[in-house]
């Protein structure tokens, strides 16, 4: 019997809507089935009373990238995408009160640097010399012409990319920062605690604590200083724009249907069976889901070898990224960026990381390092007029072993919105109109990521690259995997390289493995 | 069943008590707090997941 589809995409976020648009560019039935009444997964916002909050992603570093993704689909990206650039990059909030604006100018941020510490404004050239160099190295990959998508898998043609003469100047850096801990790369071009903080707190977004971050998270502040973007209309403008580019190309696709399980027959993914009892067929099945939903709920443990089973259920997730969520009934003074860091001394925050891993402890909200989000600081159509959204990104562990987060997550929300009023939003308690609490466990089943991990599998060395599930599965055939939990991982534009990989490796596929 | 299927059945012991004992070991012989033990129990961990996690 002839299969219903061509490929079924698991899931409307930003990985499986690449997919999408590339595969249906090249004339394929693709159909993406997205479990959510929303697009964009983890990449998105969702209205409530016209107060419109980003579910996870935030922003975009460098929007080159996408420049280069719509050259794949022979669009212009200027007709789907209108970005604002974000500057100052970060307010920094201090535990004594002061506060500090990052701006985006390189020298103007030389000059914050000396205001605080001027023995590290060296430092600082120093660091914006070394990281300037891997910057570089983006820049010029980005600049060559691609190959064909299907010459995206051969790893010859990749290299021929890849390799120019900046990428030769970033070697020794790139080593440097590899193998050294984030925490120590920092020590190396900062002294001032306050400055080390500034420019060491990016770790959060690999989920991991700085002393076992890898260095290359040290890159992220001055990838800051060359560019976040962020799209006009919040995060939920790029897979609004993919799905309109993917339904033009001819793929379907369908909101509020939630894929119970695989159709595996012979070992091999064959289709897939949605929550009402319908059964779709295909060639080949792209799940964007996290590798723990994908292998042990849809493919199901019946179906793989007991090894397998075993390391995909232990292999670490990232940290959570819960989160508070709050419109506000007037705009508030205080917030000064589109993100704010409420830092706290080093040796602090590492207690929370000590918590975090070993006693599964929820601490004081004085004690805690926030991240405030404002999307209306740069877009004010996301809240009604007069009004701000704010959102509060922390660290908590996804088990608690003193508490239950459905019954503490509201409560623990206002402690954290009274302290942040007391620090330095003062007004921000009495200005709220409406919270969301959104812990782990909420996130993970809002989202259907594993512990509520949206960053996907944790990004230390001996869990990257080879170490990640594979784009094509090892274990079902015609299965492929994009997201998060896949290379290169972390962020948008990471998933959207899985995207990209997946559709690669498919076209690759189709007559010697898919026929 | 013969000797060499019993001495294979309890090779997952034998290697896991090896790995106990050298974890001990090292515990007590360079004194190690207990944040330097969770990070040495990690990395075992780790090391003995590797050859598996390529393999998904």
């Amino acid at each position: 019997m002839a299969e219903q589809y061509d490929v079924i995409v698991v899931g409307a976020g930003v990985s499986g809507l690449t997919a999408a648009c590339l595969l249906s560019k090249q004339g394929m039935r693709v159909v993406v089935l997205e479990r959510l009444e929303r697009l964009g997964g983890c990449c998105s916002n969702y209205d409530v009373r016209g107060f419109r909050p980003e579910v996870g992603a935030i922003f975009v570093i460098g929007h080159e990238f996408y420049y280069k993704l719509f050259e794949l689909l022979d669009l212009r990206l200027e007709d789907y995408l209108d970005w604002k650039v974000i500057d100052p990059v970060y307010y920094v909030y201090f535990e004594d009160g002061s506060a500090y604006p990052l701006p985006r100018d390189i020298d103007a941020m030389a000059e914050v640097v000396r205001s605080i510490s001027p023995e590290d404004v060296d430092g600082y050239y120093r660091y914006c010399r070394d990281m300037g160099k891997l910057f570089d190295v983006y820049l010029a990959f980005l600049r060559r012409p691609l190959p064909a998508l299907q010459d995206l898998t051969s790893i010859a043609k990749l290299a021929r990319l890849a390799a120019n003469r900046e990428l030769l100047y970033a070697i020794p850096v790139n080593l440097k920062l590899l193998f050294r801990n984030m925490d120590r790369c920092v020590r190396g071009y900062f002294r001032h605690p306050r400055i080390q903080l500034m420019f060491g707190w990016e770790n959060l977004y690999a989920g991991l604590p700085a002393h076992r971050c890898t260095g290359l998270f040290t890159a992220m502040a001055h990838f800051g200083r060359m560019g976040y973007y962020y799209p006009r209309g919040g995060m939920i403008a790029i897979p609004t724009a993919l799905a309109r580019i993917a339904e033009g190309l001819g793929a379907e696709i369908r909101l509020g249907a939630e894929v119970k399980s695989l159709i595996v027959k012979g070992g091999e993914a064959r289709g897939v069976r949605l929550a009402d009892g319908t059964a779709l067929t295909s060639r080949a099945v792209v799940s964007t889901a996290h590798s723990r939903v994908t292998y042990l709920k849809l493919v199901g443990e019946e179906n793989l070898p007991s090894w397998a089973v075993r390391t995909i259920r232990r292999q670490p997730c990232s940290i959570p990224a819960p989160l508070i969520h709050m419109g506000l009934s007037r705009k508030l003074e205080g917030i000064g960026a589109h993100m704010s860091l409420v830092a706290n001394p080093r040796e602090q925050v590492d207690n929370i990381w000590e918590d975090y891993y070993d006693r599964g402890l929820l601490y004081r909200p004085a004690d805690g390092a926030y991240l405030l989000v404002c999307p209306t600081f740069d877009d004010p159509g996301l809240a009604p007029a007069g009004k701000d959204v704010l959102s509060v990104f922390y660290i908590a562990p996804y088990r608690l072993r003193y508490h239950d987060w459905d019954r503490i997550a509201v409560d623990w929300a206002w402690e954290v919105v009274r302290f942040l009023d007391h620090r330095c939003l003062p007004g921000l308690a009495d200005a709220v109109e409406w919270l969301d609490s959104v812990p782990p466990t909420e996130l993970e089943r809002r989202l259907n990521v594993a512990e509520g991990a949206f960053f996907g599998i944790e990004m230390s060395l001996t869990n990257m690259g080879p170490f990640r599930p594979n784009y094509r599965s090892r274990l079902v055939p015609r299965l492929y995997l994009a997201g998060q939990c896949t290379n290169p991982g972390l962020g948008v534009p990471g998933a959207m390289i899985s995207g990209v990989a997946d559709a690669a490796i498919i076209l690759n596929d189709w007559t010697r493995r898919l026929g | 069943m013969d000797r060499s299927s019993v001495t294979r059945g309890r090779a997952p012991l034998v290697a896991a008590a090896l790995a106990g004992g050298l974890l001990v070991g090292f515990a007590v012989a360079f004194h190690l707090d207990e944040e330097s033990r969770r990070r040495l129990r990690k990395a075992f961990f780790e090391l003995q997941e590797l050859p598996f996690r390529v393999l998904v």
